[in-house]
Parts: structure tokens; sequence; C-alpha cells
């Protein structure tokens, strides 16, 4: 089933959550919703789960049957405390009206297979509280789950649970959905979880969408300075624009993307391992004193300070080239940006 | 369940804290051991025939009687309310909640004589409805209803104030994840948010028994004090009691004295389920 979103906007009180967000998800995509808090990223998938009304605009299912399921999987799992692990993914299949109710006998079969399914075979008489976090997200997904859903939503399904369990549970996650195809969407504000996860990643900022794209296109081409700054480390520096260069303190960098006009005020972003570091001055370099130097850990992080301003950069280098360049705190370097991109410059 | 945990330190020199106990044992002993077992000492200080006798005796089983049932329908009628009221004050935001959230509180505030009066004011043979009331042959003052209303007003706010935090405390998230599992409202209520405030609720129903048993103020202005019809054990007790028949009126009161007792123990029991996240259950 596939889902469009139509210009939907929605106020809380005197906070706009979601400003005229237009948004397709094709049938059987994993989309991630990816933004701080505050984005409206929530409200948008509480909006598809019909949890939320919009005050304009409209969300439509499309090619689903009748009466559509949806299933949704809450950040605090949401299970019912008084009821076991099997009660509790029993409950979907038991509140159907009588018609369409299974026999008892095939609720418990199929609860019964979810459960071995998200590897809680053995958990079905114990009390959620007696489960830890991530077995309780599972019994989560599978009460979701059992009820068949044509779409599965999830409210940052794994922001409760500490790092380890975070990321398998998320590969496990993708896993499930090339098993069963549903499509889904899932709310986040952990970017590499977006990134390693989704087929397709809807960047939210302040009710807007930012961008909308696959992961190698926000990683790659981030279409703002926002996007740029939330998906993955980043340096910014910032200039003026001049012949189409940007031009920081006497130097002149070359630009990757420029849409600017000159003398336009400009920040630059550029990632720390775009950042080549040279001994000598070159063409379109920036001289740069060397602060700290993080040795351990598969690249090493040198911590820089521009001369003209004292802007801090980070550059990362692979460890053959600290051994070449042999590299010393207090130090001075000329920085050379293998890409820059460059946005108006603006307060974020 | 719980650990044991190291030892508090102690800083206070020993003759102190023995003092201190003592004192506290004292105290509980003069105000509340020493009362009770004087009742119960009362009650059978003409021996086990006689106390037996008292509570057989027509108009003291009729007090029992009309106790129970007075009892009865007031807390179904407050437990059907309190579901309601902790229900809406729990679960909703709107505009006059905190109006509603002190109206429950008022029966608590005012004199239960005060209620009774009140109710004659309205229901008695001068009252605004009494004449009309008389007319019709519908007896309110001096009867029944008269009585299940005073003490329904007086416990009226032990449920909705013992379930409201509760229901306030689940939140929002478990009914919604019912609704999106398919629930109408009507089994989420029933499957969900009563079984996850049960013991809240049991706890409620408890001291509002506890309570309408021993109801005595609001009861004495509105019964008429008929023996035998419409007077309740609490006003039985009184009037043996005022015409020096002590045993016997201390053996009922040993009655109300033992319903105390088992109340006490079921508030207890009740409560530290209620403490508990959850129910335990052997896989």
């Amino acid at each position: 089933m596939s889902i469009e979103l139509d210009n939907i906007s929605k106020r809380f009180g005197a906070f706009t959550a979601l400003d005229q967000v237009n948004l397709g998800i094709p049938d059987g995509q994993l989309v991630a919703l990816l933004g701080p808090s505050g984005s409206g990223k929530t409200t948008l998938l509480r909006i598809l789960a019909g949890l939320e009304v919009p005050d304009r605009g409209e969300a439509r299912f499309i090619g689903g049957r009748a009466g559509h399921r949806v299933g949704f999987v809450f950040q605090h799992y949401a299970l019912f405390k008084h009821m076991s692990v099997f009660e509790n993914v029993a409950f979907g299949l038991s509140v159907r009206p009588r018609r369409e109710r299974l026999p008892r006998a095939a609720i418990r079969a199929k609860v019964r297979a979810i459960l071995e399914t998200v590897q809680l075979g053995w958990a079905g008489p114990r009390m959620p509280d007696q489960l830890s976090g991530g077995q309780r997200q599972r019994v989560a997904l599978a009460r979701a789950l059992v009820i068949e859903p044509e779409v599965l939503l999830l409210d940052e399904p794994f922001g409760a649970l500490d790092t380890q369990v975070r990321k398998e549970l998320r590969r496990w996650l993708r896993r499930l959905h090339d098993q069963t195809g549903v499509t889904s969407v899932f709310v986040t504000h952990d970017q590499e979880e977006a990134l390693e996860v989704a087929d397709r990643i809807v960047v939210l900022n302040r009710g807007r969408i930012e961008q909308d794209g696959s992961p190698l296109e926000v990683y790659e081409k981030p279409a703002s300075a926002f996007v740029y700054q939330f998906l993955g480390q980043v340096n910014r520096v910032r200039g003026h624009m001049r012949d189409g260069n940007l031009e920081i303190g006497g130097a002149s960098l070359s630009v990757t993307s420029a849409t600017l006009e000159d003398g336009d005020a400009a920040a630059a972003f550029l990632r720390p391992h775009d950042l080549q570091v040279s001994l000598a001055p070159v063409q379109g370099s920036l001289p740069a004193l060397i602060r700290h130097i993080h040795l351990a850990g598969p690249h090493a992080r040198v911590y820089l300070e521009a001369l003209h301003d004292a802007t801090e950069l980070e550059a990362h280098l692979s460890q053959e080239e600290m051994g070449r360049l042999q590299l010393k705190p207090g130090q001075t370097i000329y920085a050379l940006p293998r890409r820059l991109d460059v946005f108006p410059d603006y307060v974020i | 369940m719980s650990e044991r945990r190291p030892v508090l330190t102690r800083t206070e020199p020993r003759a102190v804290r023995v003092t201190a106990i003592l004192l506290a044992l004292a105290f509980l002993g003069f105000f509340l051991v020493i009362p009770l077992a004087a009742v119960f000492f009362e009650a059978l200080a003409q021996g086990w025939r006689v106390y037996l006798a008292a509570l057989r005796e027509p108009e003291a089983w009729a007090a029992i009687r009309l106790t129970l049932t007075a009892t009865a329908a007031a807390v179904l009628i407050n437990t059907s309310f309190g579901l309601a009221a902790a229900w809406l004050l729990g679960k909703f935001q709107f505009p006059g909640r905190r109006l509603l959230a002190t109206l429950i509180d008022i029966p608590f505030a005012v004199s239960p004589v005060v209620a009774g009066l009140m109710f004659m004011l309205i229901f008695g043979a001068k009252g605004w409805l009494g004449p009309w009331l008389i007319d019709r042959d519908i007896r309110i003052a001096f009867a029944l209803p008269g009585i299940v209303l005073a003490t329904t007003f007086v416990t009226f706010p032990f449920v909705a104030r013992e379930l409201a935090p509760v229901f306030q405390a689940q939140g929002g998230e478990q009914e919604e994840a019912a609704r999106m599992l398919g629930a109408s409202g009507w089994q989420t209520f029933w499957r969900v948010s009563l079984p996850g405030a049960r013991w809240g609720l049991a706890y409620g129903v408890i001291l509002c028994s506890a309570r309408a048993m021993g109801e005595f103020g609001a009861v004495s202005v509105v019964s008429g004090h008929i023996r035998g019809v419409t007077n309740t054990l609490p006003l039985h007790i009184e009037a043996l009691y005022n015409e020096y028949q002590f045993s016997a009126a201390f053996a009922c009161a040993s009655l109300l004295c033992l319903t105390a007792l088992i109340t006490v123990g079921l508030k207890a029991w009740v409560g530290r389920r209620k403490a508990e996240p959850g129910p335990r259950s052997a896989p």
C-alpha cells in the first residue's frame, strides 16, 4: 500500500509542527523521517497513524484493502503492563469483531509463530516488566506485526535502548523488512540509524522537508546547510564569494557547487575526510595551526585552528598519511579542501 | 522482592532512640490499643451469651442489614461515578477540569451534619421537594433512599480521588496502542485502562466502604431514628448507649471495630499490590 501526504499543516498553539508538507511513499519502501526534536517528524508519523488530525491537508492510503491496518511501534513500547507477553501479542487478534475473529487455536498458533520470529518464543508467559528493553521492543514489534499491517510505523523505535542493542535491532529490522516488504516509516533523530537502515531519508527541520532522497544522496549532496550539519560531522568556514571562489582572510578557495553571487556572505561546509593537509602553501589552501592530534581509531583526527580568525577545523587523515607528514601540535600547516560546498551564510 | 539495604547511619544516642520509641508506643497504646481492647472487653464483659443475644436482637439485626444495604448502594453509586470522573480527570484536558476536581472534594470539606441538613432542606417534609414527594407517596427523608443519599454524599470522593492519579500515571500510550491494534473505545477501557488501574480501584472501594459503614452525622439527620427501621448500626449503638445498655452497645460497636480491622488489613494488602509495577505471575 502506498501513502500520499498532501499539503499537511499542523499547529499546537503557537508552535508550528508541520508546515505544508508533501510526501509520497511508494509500496514496500522503508523510509526514515530524520530530524532534530521539534522538527515535526513524530507529528507527521502520528498523522499517518491517525492518532493526530492535521489542521490542513490530507493523508491518503492508496491501494489497500478496505479498513486497512496500521501497525504502530511506540518509543517506550507501550506494552500492556498487566498482560503477559502472549496476551499482549494476541490483543490485536482478540479484539476483532466476532465474525472476523480467528478461532482460539489459530490465534494461539499465530502468536507463537510471530514470537518465534522475534526470537522470543520462550517469553510468552512472562510479564513485560520481567524483560529487558530490547526484548520489550521486540514484543512491541511482534504485537504490531501479528495483525498483518499494510503499513508499519515506528516512533524512535530504538531510542530508549543502549548502543549495542540498538545496532543489533536495527539490522534485524532491516532484515525483517526485506522478508515482509511491508511499507514502513520510522522516525529517528539518529543519522547513523537512518543511513544504515532506510531506503530513503526524509530530513525534516522546523516543520518542513529539507531534503528527500536516498541515504547516499542526502549524505553526499546535502541540499541545505542544515542537512550538511545534521548528517555527519562537518567543518564550517565563513567568507565571501569572489570570482566564483570563496575568499577567506586572504586565501581563495575553489568551490565545488556555487549558487551564490559575487560579494555574498557564504558559509562553506566540508567533511573532515575531505580536508587534506599540506606542509607547504598550495594554491587554494588555508593556513592553520595544529592544536591536538588524536591517533587512536581507524583514522587520526587532527584538530586545527585557522590562522586568520581561529575557526576550528577537524581533519581526518589515514595512518599512512600521518606517518608521511610527521605532524606535531603547534606546527603551522596548509589545509586544502578536496570539496567545498557553499550556502548563504545565516545562523542555523 | 526488596533487597536488603545497609542499615542507616545512626547518629542519635541510644537513650534518645529508646525514649522516642517508648513515646510513640505509649501514644499508640493510649489512643488506639487500649480503646479498641476496651470495646471488646466491655462487649464481652457479661459473657458470650449476652454478646450474641445483643447481636441477634431484632433491632440490632435490622440495623446491621440497613447498614450493609446502604453501604452496598453507596459503594456501587460512587464506584460508577468515581470511574467516570477519574477517567475524565486522568485522561483528558478540558476547560473546567480543575473545577471538577475541586467539586469532587467538597464532601470532604463539608461537615456530615451539614450534608444531612442539606438533604432535609430538599427532601424533608418542609423542604423544597418534600411536599411534592409526599403527595406522590415517595419517601426519601426518614427512609432508606435518604440514608443512601447521605451516605453516598459523604463517601463521594474516595473512588474518584484514588483512581484519577492512577489513570493519569498510566498516560495515554497504552490506549493509543490498543486503538492502533483495532480495539474500540469500549474494549480499550475494559481490557486496558481499567485492568491497569484495578488496584487503585480496589483501594478506593475499600476506603469508601469503610467510611460508608461508619457514617454517623449525615445519616443521623436524615434517618429520623426509627428503631428497627431507619437506624443504621452507628445510630443503633448511640441509642443503646444513651439507654445505658452498655453491653449491647459495645457488642454492636465491636462489630464495627472488626470491620474496621478487616478493612485496614485489606487496605495494607491492596496498597502493597498497588505499589508494585505489575502483577507477578509464575511463568
